[in-house]
């Protein structure tokens, strides 16, 4: 190729650019003061400008050159060319202004004044001009002025550059959205490729981002990149990042364009360059010697860029064919990439935090893929697939419970709508009425089982899990790594979707690969602490905007369903409408008052991480209060509890007899007179129906559904559950838990999980 | 006034200072002030600044936020406006001072001629580095601001700096003319 003359030359400049001092520069600014090499000449007016910033590079700070230096030796109206109308300046890279302009009938372009004349840039430029791919900027014409100046008339791209999108890197990232781009880049290169061409000069800065069509650019000069160089005016020396090391033994082959695609893959999935320095020497030598550090990278990502990052060129990959093959992409007939949809795990990059890097200056990155839908499989076949649940338990009995529990839950979440409805109104039914037989007896087991569970613990029996699953690892690490893969494969029958945890365990390979697609628990959990930060940057207004409008909300939500109930009662019940007008006037004012508490706290944890002791004890606290001042609600509204208690449904079975084991939750002392419970009646109940419920996870922004009817239903056996220890008339303190519990979830704010979209 | 004020190595910026201006598709014979080239009728929506508002009036199918409109509405300080089914558009009141607003596209449409963005004006714009001015410069190190006084248009100076206007060097506000190149260390523009 043309410049093979000059690869001593260049060599040269290398090599003093490694002898020169290290420029020990502190502020963004300062480094990106030209840093004049020897040999240059001072620039000319009219050319200070250049974006790629002359001088010692970092990426992230071309910006900060940018205004600076925007001077232009044309303007607006200005018409250097015949034809053209020059708008306004753009910018100016390597090798001249660039200005957008206007042809006479309208057309619009870019126009490039070719800096330095010579000829050899204008051949470069020519050889390019019938090239034609949408992945590369168009090249229309090579024009000359009247002072014999070339300009080259290209399309215009109104876009952003790839380096603008990558320094918005926070709140753009999206790795499915960077590989598609990438792909369409190495596409372009690709037929540059193909057709002889090799581009040299391969950086963000000099690709576009258009409707979501990349362009790359400054293609046909960059070739000559070196032979330019040596009239040592503007170097673009800002490109250290993206340079081969053999560059500087002035080797030129496709190898180089290579290398650049896997800095530049580097940088778009991570944010930064794998070789960076305070100076270009420290730069470079790290190109020469350093190895990227892709231990935050999923796979195949991490091994793609290993692979174009080699040091020694014939070990990098072929082509850029080659290349996309390897993270999932190929070219169709036409040069354009695409991606090949078969091999889930070659597409997918998957949510890998980073378990054994150590490198702690950049803080860690999570490469997430929120998509639970990746490779077709629907999210609730995620959510039934039982081998991503992972069962932390090591006692065997609560392991057997828990993955009892899980089989069970799955079976739920699989029945028809209709089926679960009936199954958790027969559930709440069960609870309300047998509430105070079965909480004693799971008491008991509760008991028995902690015994049990510290003769387990003294008797050495974590160190003997602990072995007993390292032996299994070791042994089948594809079926047994996960406890819980095994149950996935004999409960497959029973429930058709399991099947695919099954499968997935079963075709594993024993060598770990970490691209497996993610589950919709996991992506939810990724995106729940992600937007945890988000509303934790919340102002202090829009805190209390969001929740005093639930508090109103709440409180119109319960003043119109107790005033709906209080009104009914009214009209349908004749004599002893008063008691169950308060005991309803009792429901709505403590309902409010929970909901308010539980809103308040509410609001204040989503925006943190779940801290479920905590959490628990200052409800339990609340828990507390509500209780004192359910009593003294009590006096105030003088409700005949003693009334109440046998005025509901609830006679029919209590006083049966065969369902009732000799009041045990009525037997504390000092809790109760007759059936009305007193100061400490009410402050047990309620300090335990706070302690038992999560009720911070209804108010929560970001829980799983707006409305959910599991929740009231379960509040609500719950509630029933703590009636068994500590009485209370019914029907009421079960309204209670229920009311609070719709009222919460009505009023409490929801952000929907968007699976795809990063909100920004 | 409706003119582009270019931007070297920023961008072009309508500068609309009419009270009322009709969005609507590019066409031969354009009937809007904000023409767009895009699937949308050529008088699809309007803009008109009510004291210190903008009402949106729907002329054809349009979309604020999401939601269709039927009778005009007040903007919100940030807005998207859908004209038609696809041309989408953000509108954006960046300064709590000033109620003049910036349209830019969202969708894959553009403006016709082809600038960045539209700025309806009120009685100021504000060009900088910050968030909240109009038009958004990065780079810059400091505001400059066009205001409007006796209904001509002035441009003041960054505190305490001058700069190039045509052959002359102002360090005070100075009137805003077409064509003429108003330039200092850091920018230079022109009023087309």
């Amino acid at each position: 190729m043309g410049s093979w003359g000059s690869a001593p030359r260049v060599f040269f400049m290398f090599v003093s650019l490694l002898q020169r001092k290290p420029a020990k520069m502190s502020n963004i600014q300062d480094r990106m003061q030209s840093v004049p090499t020897d040999d240059s000449p001072p620039t000319r007016p009219g050319q200070v400008g250049n974006i790629e910033g002359s001088g010692v590079p970092s990426p992230r700070n071309q910006q900060a050159s940018f205004g600076a230096s925007m001077k232009f030796q044309y303007g607006n109206g200005d018409k250097p060319l015949d034809g053209y109308v020059i708008k306004r300046g753009v910018g100016s890279g390597g090798f001249g202004e660039v200005y957008f302009a206007e042809s006479d009938s309208g057309k619009e372009v870019a126009l490039k004044r070719i800096q330095k004349n010579l000829e050899v840039e204008v051949r470069g430029v020519r050889h390019c001009l019938n090239l034609r791919h949408p992945n590369l900027v168009g090249i229309y014409d090579i024009r000359f002025d009247k002072d014999e100046q070339g300009w080259i008339v290209m399309e215009f791209i109104g876009g952003e550059s790839l380096r603008e999108r990558i320094d918005r890197y926070a709140e753009t990232s999206n790795p499915e959205e960077a590989i598609a781009l990438f792909a369409q880049l190495a596409a372009g290169v690709a037929y540059l490729h193909d057709q002889g061409i090799v581009h040299r000069d391969l950086k963000p800065a000099n690709v576009f981002i258009d409707n979501g069509l990349v362009k790359i650019g400054d293609y046909g000069l960059s070739k000559y990149i070196s032979a330019s160089r040596r009239g040592g005016q503007t170097e673009s020396v800002g490109t250290f990042h993206y340079m081969a090391p053999e560059i500087g033994r002035g080797e030129y082959g496709k190898e180089i364009d290579i290398y650049s695609l896997g800095v530049i893959l580097y940088e778009m999935l991570t944010g930064f360059v794998p070789f960076d320095g305070e100076s270009s020497q420290e730069i470079i030598l790290k190109h020469l010697t350093a190895d990227p550090d892709v231990s935050m990278l999923p796979e195949p990502y991490a091994s793609t860029i290993q692979r174009a990052l080699a040091k020694n060129a014939s070990l990098r990959f072929s082509d850029c064919r080659e290349m996309l093959w390897a993270i999932g992409w190929d070219l169709d007939a036409s040069g354009l990439a695409f991606r090949k949809t078969t091999s889930a795990p070659m597409v997918s990059p998957p949510v890998l935090s980073n378990p054994t890097s150590t490198n702690t200056k950049k803080q860690k990155r999570v490469l997430g893929n929120n998509d639970p839908t990746i490779a077709g499989v629907s999210p609730l076949q995620f959510a039934a697939n039982p081998s991503e649940q992972m069962n932390t338990f090591q006692e065997p009995i609560a392991r057997a419970f828990n993955n009892k529990l899980i089989e069970l839950q799955n079976w739920f979440r699989n029945l028809p709508p209709s089926t679960r409805g009936v199954a958790i109104a027969i559930i709440v039914v069960t609870a309300v009425f047998v509430g105070n037989i079965v909480a004693p007896i799971a008491f008991l087991l509760l008991c028995i089982y902690a015994c049990y569970y510290v003769v387990w613990y003294v008797g050495g029996g974590p160190e003997h899990a602990k072995k007993l699953a390292a032996a299994n690892m070791a042994h089948v690490p594809a079926r047994n790594a996960n406890p819980v893969a095994w149950n996935a494969g004999h409960a497959a029958p029973a429930y058709p979707v399991a099947g695919y945890g099954a499968a997935a365990a079963g075709t594993q390979s024993p060598v770990s690969r970490p691209a497996k697609p993610i589950s919709y628990k996991a992506a939810l959990r990724n995106w729940q602490t992600e937007q945890r930060e988000i509303l934790s940057k919340r102002g202090l207004w829009s805190y209390l905007h969001s929740y005093t409008r639930s508090w109103v909300f709440s409180g119109i939500v319960i003043s119109v369903l107790t005033l709906a109930a209080a009104v009914m009662t009214h009209a349908r019940v004749d004599d002893n409408a008063t008691s169950l007008v308060s005991g309803i006037t009792w429901v709505g004012v403590m309902s409010l008052l929970a909901s308010w508490s539980i809103i308040f706290f509410g609001r204040r944890w989503e925006k943190q991480p779940e801290d479920s002791i905590v959490f628990r004890f200052v409800m339990m606290t609340v828990g507390g209060l509500l209780g004192a001042v359910s009593y003294g609600l009590s006096s105030h509204l003088m409700m005949p509890w003693n009334e109440l208690a046998h005025s509901g449904w609830e006679q029919l079975n209590m006083d049966g007899g065969v369902l009732n084991p000799g009041d045990w939750n009525r037997s504390w002392k000092g809790f109760y007179e007759g059936e009305s419970p007193l100061l400490a009646a009410h402050i047990a109940y309620f300090a335990s129906l706070m302690w038992i419920v999560r009720w911070w996870r209804q108010s929560d922004s970001l829980r799983k559904s707006r409305f959910s009817v599991f929740s009231i239903a379960w509040t609500v056996a719950l509630a029933a559950l703590v009636q068994g220890f500590f009485f209370f008339p019914a029907p009421w303190c079960l309204a209670f838990a229920g009311l609070t519990s719709v009222a919460v979830q009505m009023a409490s704010p929801w952000i929907p999980y968007e699976p795809t979209t990063r909100t920004a | 006034m409706k003119n582009i004020l270019w931007i070297d190595g920023q961008g072009g910026y309508l500068l609309c200072d009419s009270e009322e201006v009709i969005l609507g598709q590019a066409a031969p014979e354009c009937l809007a002030d904000l023409a767009i080239r895009g699937d949308i009728s050529r008088r699809a929506a309007s803009i008109r600044r009510v004291g210190e508002e903008h009402v949106l009036t729907p002329l054809q199918e349009t979309y604020l936020d999401g939601r269709p409109l039927d009778r005009p509405a007040l903007l919100p300080e940030r807005a998207k406006l859908t004209l038609g089914k696809r041309v989408e558009l953000a509108y954006v009141r960046p300064s709590k001072l000033s109620c003049s607003a910036r349209i830019d596209i969202l969708s894959n449409n553009r403006w016709q001629p082809l600038y960045t963005s539209a700025v309806l004006l009120s009685d100021s714009c504000v060009l900088g580095p910050f968030e909240d001015c109009h038009i958004v410069c990065p780079g810059w190190s400091s505001r400059l601001v066009l205001f409007r006084k006796t209904g001509e248009w002035f441009c003041r100076p960054p505190q305490g700096e001058t700069v190039q206007v045509g052959d002359m060097m102002a360090g005070a506000p100075f009137p805003l003319k077409l064509g003429q190149k108003i330039s200092s260390d850091e920018f230079s523009m022109i009023l087309e």
